[in-house]
């Protein structure tokens, strides 16, 4: 019987149809056939389905986890979680892998001998009860003699009931701001530059953005590998969508450069040159919106020529402290700040050519298109990330291209609730919840009223604390007597761990008492005094806040191994023993605070894990809902602080509608979310229609209304070029970038247990470029010693083209703590955020 | 239209008790994949993804005009990764055609 290809394979399809309709497709299909994932059933037989949030990235895509016999069986995406709609990638699938890793910690542990920090014993078991009394009396200890000398490094991945009472006991229990996330490492920059801009933290617009642009600009991000459900869908748009075009600005080819029409490879750290040659092309050939500037902007300039944090005392010097003024000026005296930032002078500083920096002002220019710019840790992570976030911002305020659908500037977040957390309930050493700030007499007001603390009993924190790099830089000089982290692995992620984990001359964290809560070993919990070992994701209730403002809740599904514990209670025993005999106002100062939650006398909560949550979120969301607290109400007319800027939902609204972006508005008894802020039109689309009605002004140009930003006018603020910190040399001639890829998160403490995902990438490689490799005599697979002024570590060459760095710049991710890349990175952060400069050490490279 | 039918018929019917090459490329284990896990490409596809992309996976994996998995013992693209969740639009839903972010080089 003859038959042409092209017909059997049309006839194949039809049998394909036909056994599906039999039921014999099931046979057929990959061994991990999720015939649930998208249907909403269950994929497992008798198994207890609740709902989740990834545990991974910022992309924060909901989960369906599904539990039989005390154990985690199956994650598929969820496609009731509008951020995902169903997507997920390789490390949300195995989730349910990460909480089974074979050395899983389920017992206290203390150090006895503090000899044995940095090496894999001396550990030993402890009860919990000699392990809460240890920690709390070390704590309270340091507490009272000079509490400067305490501090608590926090996380972008601890849910926000558990960050909102960390923060609540440090500021207003222990009255310091010594709290600082890991979100310093990767969110700062964005948050400094919001705050600077529009007053209010985090993105106007939401992930529908990529369903609607025509144009994607991608400055220094590499989407595939570290956002890659976005990435998916930004790829989707330009399948589905007619003339769609990306533009990738990167100082090395990556999988995210793949999708792109036009790759600028610019030099580490010209991103602001290229940036204000954009703009000064736009204002000077009339093609910005005048309409827009007319009606919503200011234009500032700011303190220049700031140099770079080297030393401990850069903060409190001269330059350290002008960093942040900045002075009104006109729109012509901006133009006129612009205007060296020619074509050809961007090119002659970034190795872009003129043309194609002329060819992306112009599609910045066309009214016919929409933009939409993404960015995360090339930007963030950068000695002037703060600038080059004012920096991107100014060509979208120019243009008027901002909060619409399809049209706006993008902050990525790193972390799964970077925003959640780390950003919205104020774990930063000069924050309070809800974007309110320690040195603000009205904040602190505020603060007091929903806290129900005596008015004036926050002024004793109105000074920031120590940032990040500060507190790690005062660990390592013995100035730090108690330090206690969760949800991190700094001894493998801060930059600079030669000095940190006292390699070189400064030994001071072989001293401080330090307190490590964790799930699995780490080389944190090497150095660690006391290891708390704590319940992991779904083995309790928690809340990630993702990038696009969506809060949701991931329900428990399992309960935790052995004597692991919720890290909210190892907190409220800490919390109540640490504040034992301690009174706020008449009242003692443990129940002041966390009564209405904690029993002491039963060491437990006055609920099971939903309602304490909900009831903690209930207090949380008076923040941005002040009609519930009388007192709250009369500040926030008063001091005109338009809380309702970020406004909640009631707790349960996030369970049953699998998130929401905020700010969340009821109408006729709904909640309905918001995804375009500032933007006029009806709320049940997702525009900010009850903001607007609020505080806001209808028709302006865009159909925007700034109405958080001073004087309703977001900022244009001039920011010059400026340097690296370094740059290449004879002694250090490359470029060293570091970051993440698809398989590891982070420090690879979880990813990295789980089999799959460690045999795709079981090791961390120094992408090279070939014809580098050929000067100093490597080839692919040769080690080599990767040294800089901080420090030195060791590694594998790799040609293979994971990434493809350019001639001088090399690459490797920081999940390996064998390589331990981090003990050659620079910690000299953005004199703004504080955030460290992780993508441009200088270094060396010698063959081993 | 009659040969198209029976032809449909006899895949149909070997199909129904074939066992598939991708199941038994040894990449995992039945104990070490839980329901909903994306597979990892096996050792003998390394660099196909980054060489040709997508399309390097459809044609063996995915059923349109270009592709046949039965002819090379591939294992089928789930249905759900199908534009509008069926196999008979025979396109895959543009969401899914980064097949490496789910399906990593094992």
């Amino acid at each position: 019987m003859e038959i042409s290809r092209r017909a059997f394979v049309k006839t194949t399809a039809v049998a394909l149809a036909s056994a599906a309709a039999a039921g014999t497709m099931s046979a057929l299909v990959g061994c991990s056939a999720p015939s649930g994932s998208g249907t909403g059933q269950t994929t497992v037989a008798g198994a207890t389905r609740t709902v989740g949030v990834c545990r991974f990235c910022g992309c924060g895509c909901g989960v369906i986890v599904e539990s039989k016999d005390g154990k985690i069986v199956a994650v598929t995406g969820d496609p009731d979680n509008q951020s995902n709609r169903g997507l997920n990638c390789v490390k949300g699938y195995y989730l349910a892998s990460v909480l089974y890793g074979e050395d899983r910690l389920t017992e206290p542990l203390i150090r006895d001998d503090k000899s044995t920090k940095g090496t894999d014993g001396g550990l030993r078991k402890a009860t919990w009860d000699e392990a809460l009394e240890l920690v709390s009396s070390k704590l309270k200890e340091t507490w009272k003699k000079d509490k400067s000398r305490l501090a608590f490094w926090g996380s972008g991945q601890q849910p926000i009931v558990e960050g909102y009472c960390t923060a609540k006991f440090w500021k207003a229990g222990l009255l310091s701001n010594n709290i600082d996330p890991n979100a310093r490492l990767c969110m700062a920059s964005a948050v400094v530059g919001f705050m600077n801009i529009f007053q209010t933290d985090e993105p106007a617009g939401s992930y529908t953005d990529i369903d609607e642009t025509d144009t994607f600009v991608t400055w220094g991000a590499n989407m595939a590998e570290a956002h890659p459900m976005l990435y998916s869908r930004l790829t989707a748009r330009k399948i589905n969508g007619t003339g769609v075009k990306h533009y990738d600005l990167t100082t090395l080819k990556t999988r995210t450069s793949a999708s792109a029409d036009k790759v600028l490879m610019f030099k580490p750290g010209s991103d602001l040159a290229i940036a204000n040659a954009i703009a000064n092309y736009l204002v000077q050939n009339n093609l910005y919106d005048q309409a827009f500037v007319t009606d919503h902007l200011q234009f500032k300039q700011g303190t220049e020529n700031i140099g770079n944090a080297f030393e401990d005392g850069y903060d409190a010097s001269d330059v350290g402290k002008s960093v942040d003024a900045v002075q009104s000026i006109s729109f012509e005296e901006y133009a006129a700040r612009l205007a060296p930032y020619t074509l050809e002078y961007a090119e002659q500083i970034s190795g872009v050519p003129a043309a194609d920096i002329k060819e992306l002002a112009e599609v910045f220019a066309d009214k016919s298109r929409k933009v939409l710019s993404l960015w995360t840790m090339g930007v963030n992570q950068h000695n002037r990330g703060t600038w080059m976030n004012h920096c991107i911002y100014n060509i979208h305020l120019l243009t008027g291209r901002y909060a619409k659908p399809g049209d706006g500037a993008f902050s990525l977040t790193g972390q799964p609730t970077a925003c959640g957390t780390a950003r919205e309930v104020g774990t930063f050493s000069h924050r309070l919840p809800a974007d309110l700030l320690v040195a603000q007499e009205p904040h602190r007001r505020y603060t007091e009223a929903i806290w129900n603390l005596p008015e004036g009993y926050l002024d004793a924190i109105q000074k920031p604390g120590m940032h990040t790099v500060k507190i790690f830089r005062e660990m390592s000089k013995g100035n730090i007597d108690f330090l206690w982290t969760a949800h991190n692995n700094w001894a493998v992620s801060m930059p600079n761990l030669t000095r940190f984990l006292g390699r070189g001359d400064k030994k001071g964290i072989n001293d401080t008492f330090i307190v490590v809560s964790e799930v699995y070993p780490t080389l944190s919990t090497q150095y660690a005094d006391v290891v708390l070992p704590a319940a992991m994701w779904v083995e309790r209730e928690g809340q990630f806040g993702n990038a696009e403002r969506r809060t949701a809740v991931f329900e428990k599904a399992v309960d935790p191994p052995g004597n692991a514990k919720w890290d909210l209670w190892m907190l409220m025993e800490i919390a109540a023993r640490t504040l034992d005999g301690e009174k706020i106002g008449s009242k003692g100062a443990f129940e002041a605070l966390f009564g209405d939650w904690y029993d002491t006398e039963t060491h437990d909560f006055k609920g099971d894990q939903r309602e304490v949550s909900r009831n903690i979120w209930e207090e949380y969301r008076t923040f941005s809902n002040p009609d519930l607290n009388e007192k709250a109400a009369l500040i926030n007319k008063e001091a005109k602080l338009k809380m309702e800027n970020k406004q909640l939902a009631p707790y349960d609204a996030y369970i049953d509608d699998h998130g929401l972006t905020w700010p969340v508005r009821e109408v006729d008894g709904k909640w309905l979310a918001t995804k375009w802020r500032f933007c006029d039109g009806k709320q049940e689309d997702g525009f900010d229609e009850i903001g607007i009605q609020q505080y806001g002004k209808q028709d302006l140009a865009g159909g925007v209304s700034f109405y958080k930003s001073g004087n309703a006018r977001p900022s244009v603020v001039f920011r010059p070029y400026e340097p690296p910190a370094e740059m290449p040399s004879a002694e250090y001639p490359f470029v060293f970038c570091t970051g993440r890829l698809l398989e590891h998160w982070h420090t690879g403490s979880m990813s990295r247990r789980i089999a799959e995902l460690d045999r795709a990438l079981p090791e961390a490689l120094l992408d090279m470029n070939p014809e580098d490799c050929a000067e100093l005599g490597l080839k692919d697979g040769d080690m080599v010693r990767l040294s800089s002024r901080y420090g030195e570590c060791e590694i594998k060459v790799s040609t293979a083209g994971r990434t493809s760095p350019p001639h001088g710049l090399v690459f490797a991710p920081f999940f390996a703590e064998e390589a331990l890349i981090n003990l050659v990175v620079q910690d000299v952060y953005c004199p703004l955020s504080k955030e460290p400069d992780y993508k441009k050490t200088c270094v060396a490279i010698e063959k081993l | 239209m009659k040969k198209k039918t029976i032809i449909a018929a006899l895949l149909a019917a070997v199909m129904s008790v074939s066992v598939v090459a991708g199941c038994s490329s040894g990449t995992q284990s039945a104990a070490s994949v839980l329901d909903g896990q994306p597979a990892p490409m096996p050792a003998n596809h390394n660099g196909r993804y980054t060489d040709l992309g997508p399309d390097g996976c459809y044609g063996c994996h995915g059923a349109n005009e270009k592709a046949n998995p039965q002819l090379v013992g591939a294992v089928i693209v789930p249905e759900d990764h199908y534009s509008r969740g069926m196999y008979a639009t025979m396109k895959i839903d543009a969401g899914y055609n980064q097949c490496i972010t789910c399906h990593p080089q094992g």
